[in-house]
């Protein structure tokens, strides 16, 4: 017999022979009660004790959700933030004592502290690489330039002091004639050459005076001569500056018609030409 | 007039119900006699005091809640909550008073039998109680006097009937065990 069956035999059986108190006791106990007192015992509980209970659950969830919403955010943005700074400033603190050996101006000191930053940090490491190759290249470059116009430098600091500080009328024409003149046609002969030492006149540009000719002086046709060489060589920031600085020619055409006259013959036609050469520079250019 | 009409109702329902709840209260919580006897007229005193009472005949069901309820309460004032391992005898005991020697013959003692039931844990025996006892509950009644899902009613019955099948072959087969009813 399965143990369902047997189950419910014995139950029914026990239910049976079960002496629960007869309904004379159950007479009496009704006595003894109040008949006018009616419940429904069905319910449990008191309606103030469900309404504590909801209230407590309610708190209850609603911590719980803080408390979730907080790990959460603890985990997934507090902690890894820590963590990330953490990181940071202990990579900042190694690379930081590898700085004065990355800018240290010994090739060998800078390649050993680029190992070691290669260690700590490739991304930096290679950033810095980068970086510290274009510095040498500008670094040779200037070397270049600087050992290409060292045999005119000389003469173009003397030109540059005399039109800067010399108040002797005459220091201004052998500035202009015998010292920047001579330097920029020499240069013309090598391009390089020219390139640097043209780059060198944005500095002379400013002291020129040829937008006026009060008092006039032998030089004006010299600083002409200047102009018209720096705006015809092509290179670029110079012909810049020159063109921003360089005199209209009606200006230039005013002087040699106030001025020109009393010039003697040869220095007249020095000037002339000086003139006509600007004029057709500045047709060029523009 | 009225009086005695509800009186007349209360003793119409006591007689029809009280063997099957005193039958409940024995199985499913497991209190003394006494106690068993005092919960019995109490649960039809609070049938009687019921406004449920005035409104036509009660179901059966709603019988077995304020059973449930009126036991529950008592436990909770007495204070008196014996766990069912308490009240039982260990499966070696068992199989020695009842002097077993065949699956059958245990599942029909109905001494043998009784006490495997009364090792089960509260919520399975109850369902158990309900359903196959006296009262002869459907599942669904038995779920809405426990205020639970009738899925977990169906299944902690069984589960019950599971273990209480496996207990009764163990005790069969070794004529006695050592306890892990739980």
């Amino acid at each position: 017999m399965p143990i369902e069956d047997s189950l419910r035999k014995m139950l029914r059986h026990s239910a049976d022979n079960s002496s629960p108190p007869d309904v004379e006791r159950f007479r009496q106990r009704m006595r003894e009660h109040p008949g006018d007192a009616v419940h429904d015992y069905a319910v449990n509980e008191s309606r103030g004790w469900t309404f504590f209970k909801m209230v407590a659950f309610g708190m209850a969830a609603a911590s719980a959700a803080i408390v979730a919403i907080s790990l959460f955010w603890f985990v997934t943005v507090t902690y890894p933030a820590g963590i990330e700074s953490q990181r940071e400033l202990a990579r900042a603190q190694r690379i930081g004592a590898l700085l004065p050996a990355l800018s240290n101006e010994s090739p060998q000191s800078r390649s050993l502290a680029l190992v070691l930053a290669q260690q700590v940090d490739p991304v930096f490491a290679a950033e810095t690489a980068a970086r510290l190759q274009q510095w040498e290249a500008s670094q040779s470059q200037a070397q270049v330039a600087a050992n290409r116009i060292q045999r005119y430098s000389t003469r173009i600091f003397e030109g540059l002091q005399k039109l800067q500080w010399s108040r002797d009328p005459s220091d201004r024409e052998i500035a202009i004639w015998q010292d920047l003149l001579p330097v920029l046609k020499e240069a013309q002969r090598d391009r390089d050459d020219f390139i640097n030492v043209a780059i060198e006149y944005r500095k002379v540009l400013p002291l020129l005076r040829v937008n006026e000719a009060t008092p006039f002086r032998e030089s004006y046709w010299g600083e002409l001569w200047i102009y018209n060489i720096l705006l015809g060589s092509k290179i670029n920031p110079v012909v810049q500056i020159a063109r921003q600085t360089a005199p209209p020619i009606s200006v230039v055409q005013q002087v040699l018609r106030e001025h020109g006259d009393q010039l003697p013959a040869e220095k007249r036609q020095a000037f002339q030409e000086a003139v006509q050469a600007y004029e057709n520079t500045l047709k060029t250019v523009q | 007039m009225e009086a005695e009409s509800r009186n007349l109702k209360a003793e119409t329902l006591y007689e029809r119900h009280h063997r099957e709840v005193y039958q409940y209260i024995v199985r499913a919580f497991g209190f003394e006699r006494s106690v068993v006897d005092d919960l019995t007229l109490e649960v039809f005193v609070r049938l009687w005091q019921s406004a449920r009472l005035d409104s036509g005949p009660i179901p059966r069901s709603y019988v077995y809640i304020v059973a449930r309820n009126t036991c529950f309460q008592y436990r909770r004032n007495s204070s008196r909550g014996k766990r069912n391992s308490d009240l039982t005898i260990s499966l070696d005991e068992l199989a020695s008073y009842a002097d077993i020697s065949s699956h059958a013959a245990l599942t029909e003692d109905v001494f043998a039998l009784g006490q495997l039931l009364e090792r089960l844990p509260d919520r399975e025996r109850e369902v158990i109680t309900l359903v196959d006892g006296a009262a002869g509950l459907t599942i669904e009644e038995a779920a809405g006097v426990m205020a639970i899902s009738r899925r977990s009613a169906r299944h902690l019955r069984d589960k019950g009937l599971r273990r209480l099948e496996e207990w009764a072959q163990q005790v069969t087969r070794f004529g006695g065990l050592e306890q892990h009813a739980d």
